[in-house]
């Protein structure tokens, strides 16, 4: 399979963008995007059909597919837009209130954080968190920090585990993570938001009660595919964020999730096309034989050219797709400085040097300030290839050299 | 002058022009060159992502909202998009905060979902619904506006009520203004469902006296399905979040709804382009002017043909758009025997019916049952004429012949 240049043109990405941001907003291969095309034509030229005909068919179909793509039983998995509306189904369903507990990190991602806090404003929800050191020593530095945290809250009803984190991205050990969780008998919904595609997936063993991940990142879905997995024990009370169809109990699981109103839902039944792409061109050992090595390299290439340092982390906890590198110190464009302790806004995009460096260099790739430095989050996906990294060395560069005359 | 009918479906419209679509009040359907605008903006998402959804998607969300307020008669500050009606509502009852005893009054002509909605509410945050039963059949507008005022008086405890400007099934213009204006006497919040409203009725949100309001683009404004606006009173505007939290911002309401992750707003920003061809093609006078008598003479054609009668109710009530026929006694067009108040009986959609009618004459239409009788709602559209319901006709008398 040729990876790099090649295979760009199979995409609908802009040809005159380098893009090494994959895990934002993934990129849609071009045969998915028409395929999904096509099922709009479908939709538009006989709506009656599709809707009250057809929707029920296809949505059971595509569920099988994806279904057996993450290890999962169909009657488990329900189809959402997104891994924030799947985090939002599961923790609005569950009559959490006042004395009760929701465990997160300082690492959580921010929609996570945001939900959390307007349940707590809403219901009374108490949120904690792990605040995760830097540097973080090791997994067990981690486990132990979960295990304190549990050991010293009773009222803690609900963990909610990454399994990659997006920044600083980070490959967790969910397992003993979701072990360590049941030990002291908690719930466990995992934010699996990166999973689908990245890494192995076999949701009936993970041991969760509840997760959920995107398949527009990884995966190749258009936007607005995602996964919610439920636990047989909770069909009947976990409800979508959007009450349409008549609820528990009176009709199956999965049509609350279909049933939302009116709107277009070709994304979902776009998946198995999304799939069969992914397999085609080689499927997680393929893709992950390419771009693992390349983003190593990638980081490698900027750390020496830049000459920083890569984010401190183990080894064993190194994404296979993403790495994060310090950027040099920029007068021009400063990291946050969050004090000791705060967890809630520990993570920052950095909007203004992004907008120049896709402006004047046309490469997009994300920037970000955590523990008080600015990083770069890099990605590595099929289209991309060494040289896209050594131009962004180069922006970089050029950016370094213009800040040395500024006057501070 | 856009020339309306078949010829229009033909140059305009996605649909497949051989078969007969009378149904724009269930999906909507959008012509052609909004779908092709929807897709321009998932072309530019797909191609730059990052730019899309850091950059240029807020400037896209700001300026749609201008042209949709100023269609519906309102300060675009008032105004967020919604993937539709149901969602609008959800994020109003959700939002609201309901003391255990505080009620919700609907009625029995509410639609399916907005019923759910408060059922959950209901069973999950301790709010006692009421529910008005429409009379059947339906004399006087004074007859709903005395059962609300008999419900609100009696009930103090009513925090909102949910009313519909234009009902689904059946299908009519509710006395909303009196409505409304009851609900102000009695310190009930009101929430309107619109679903049906944008395109078929002028819409003056900002005088209209309601507290929220949720409709459609979708239906009647020829918008790309999933395309709805919550009008939200300035009162409320710190009060009412979407259902899905993404980005949390206590100030600006707007951000709340507009930043849904990356999800993908492209329904929302092509409704510029529907409003346009709405306009085009001779806007709500005219648009109106066709498709008022158009369901007019519809209805009197299939009442004449299979003998039967319209959904008892007053004139005024008479939605502009959309028409309920009774079906013939017949097997095909079953009735069963249920009582006035047997709300779960209420509605119920027949499948079966609307499959072969499909599948053998290539109709569009909405068959179901109402307290137990058989009824068959047609919209008119600007794609429609009087022939597409005389084939409905035929078709129906062709399966009646049949079975003798």
């Amino acid at each position: 399979m040729s990876f790099g240049a090649e295979i760009r043109k199979d995409f609908v990405l802009d040809s005159k963008t380098i893009f090494v941001n994959h895990a934002s907003c993934g990129a849609l291969p071009l045969d998915v995007y028409n395929h999904r095309l096509g099922l709009v034509q479908k939709m538009e030229s006989s709506p009656d059909v599709w809707f009250r005909l057809k929707s029920e068919s296809m949505w059971k179909e595509s569920i099988d597919t994806v279904a057996e793509f993450l290890g999962s039983k169909p009657s488990n998995l329900v189809f959402v837009k997104s891994t924030t509306v799947g985090i939002n189904a599961v923790l609005r369903s569950l009559k959490l209130g006042r004395g009760d507990s929701i465990l997160i990190s300082s690492w959580s991602y921010f929609a996570v954080k945001d939900t959390c806090h307007e349940l707590e404003r809403q219901q009374g929800i108490e949120i904690l968190y792990v605040d995760i050191p830097y540097p973080l020593k090791s997994k067990e530095q981690l486990l132990e920090l979960y295990e304190t945290m549990l050991q010293k809250h009773n009222s803690i009803c609900l963990v909610l585990l990454d399994v990659i984190t997006s920044v600083p991205p980070v490959l967790l050990p969910v397992k003993q993570l979701i072990a360590i969780c049941r030990k002291y008998g908690k719930l466990v919904l995992v934010d699996g938001a990166h999973v689908p595609g990245h890494v192995e997936a076999n949701l009936e063993d993970l041991g969760a009660d509840f997760f959920t991940g995107n398949l527009y990142k990884w995966a190749y879905a258009p936007r607005d595919c995602a996964v919610l997995w439920i636990h047989e024990k909770f069909h009947g009370a976990i409800m979508p964020p959007v009450t349409g169809y008549s609820f528990y109990g009176e009709g199956e699981m999965w049509k609350n999730y279909l049933y939302q109103g009116h709107g277009d839902f070709t994304p979902f039944y776009s998946v198995g096309r999304a799939i069969d792409f992914y397999r085609g061109i080689g499927g997680r050992e393929g893709i992950l034989d390419y771009c693992s090595s390349l983003v190593t390299k990638a980081a490698d290439l900027l750390v020496t050219r830049l000459r920083t340092f890569h984010y401190p982390l183990p080894d064993d906890m190194q994404t296979p797709l993403m790495r994060q590198v310090a950027l040099p110190k920029l007068k021009k464009y400063p990291p946050v400085i969050v004090p000791p302790g705060e967890v809630k806004r520990k993570i920052h995009n950095m909007m203004t040097l992004m907008e120049d460096i896709l402006n004047r260099f046309g490469i997009m790739c994300a920037c970000v300030s955590v523990d008080n430095r600015a990083w770069i989050r890099l990605c590595a996906s099929v289209y991309n290839e060494i040289s896209d990294y050594e131009k962004l060395a180069d922006a970089i560069a050029t950016l370094v050299e213009e800040d040395e005359e500024i006057e501070v | 002058m856009a020339v309306f009918g078949r010829a229009l479906m033909k140059k305009e419209f996605m649909l497949d022009s051989s078969k007969t679509f009378l149904n724009q009040g269930s999906y909507g359907n959008a012509p052609r060159r909004v779908i092709e605008c929807r897709t321009g903006y998932i072309r530019m998402m797909e191609e730059s992502p990052d730019d899309y959804f850091r950059w240029k998607n807020e400037d896209f969300w700001l300026s749609m909202v201008q042209t949709v307020a100023e269609f519906i008669g309102s300060d675009p500050q008032n105004v967020v998009f919604v993937q539709n009606t149901t969602t609008g509502i959800n994020a109003v009852i959700r939002s609201l905060n309901f003391e255990k005893g505080d009620g919700i009054l609907i009625n029995s002509w509410t639609y399916g979902n907005v019923k759910n909605i408060c059922a959950y509410a209901a069973d999950t945050r301790h709010v006692d619904l009421y529910y008005v039963d429409i009379p059947f059949p339906l004399k006087s507008v004074d007859q709903i506006l005395t059962a609300y005022e008999e419900k609100l008086s009696k009930h103090q405890n009513i925090k909102l009520a949910i009313v519909d400007y234009i009902s689904s099934m059946p299908p009519a213009l509710m006395p909303v203004k009196e409505m409304i204006a009851l609900c102000r006497k009695y310190d009930t919040l009101v929430l309107i469902d619109g679903a049906h409203t944008p395109g078929q009725l002028p819409l003056h949100l900002d005088q209209l006296g309601a507290d929220f309001y949720a409709g459609n683009l979708h239906k009647w404004a020829f918008a790309p399905r999933g395309s709805a606006v919550l009008w939200i009173r300035p009162e409320f505007h710190h009060t009412i979040f979407p259902v899905v939290t993404s980005y949390y911002d206590k100030e600006v309401v707007y951000k709340n709804f507009f930043y849904q992750g990356t999800g993908d707003n492209s329904t929302y920003y092509s409704t510029a382009e529907a409003l346009k061809f709405y306009q085009e093609i001779g806007g709500y006078d005219k648009i109106s002017e066709y498709c008022s008598k158009l369901a007019l003479d519809a209805a009197n054609l299939l009442v004449k043909k299979w003998k039967t009668s319209l959904y008892p109710m007053p004139d005024n009530m008479l939605p502009p758009f959309m028409r309920l026929i009774r079906m013939p006694d017949h097997k095909w067009f079953p009735t069963f025997k249920t009582s006035a108040d047997d709300r779960k009986n209420f509605c119920r959609d027949n499948m079966s019916l609307m499959k072969t009618v499909w599948e053998r004459f290539q109709i569009q239409s909405v068959f179901i049952s109402i307290h137990g009788q058989s009824w068959c709602r047609i919209s008119a559209s600007v794609y429609n004429e009087i022939q597409d319901y005389e084939k409905l006709a035929d078709a129906i008398l062709t399966l009646l012949d049949e079975e003798k």
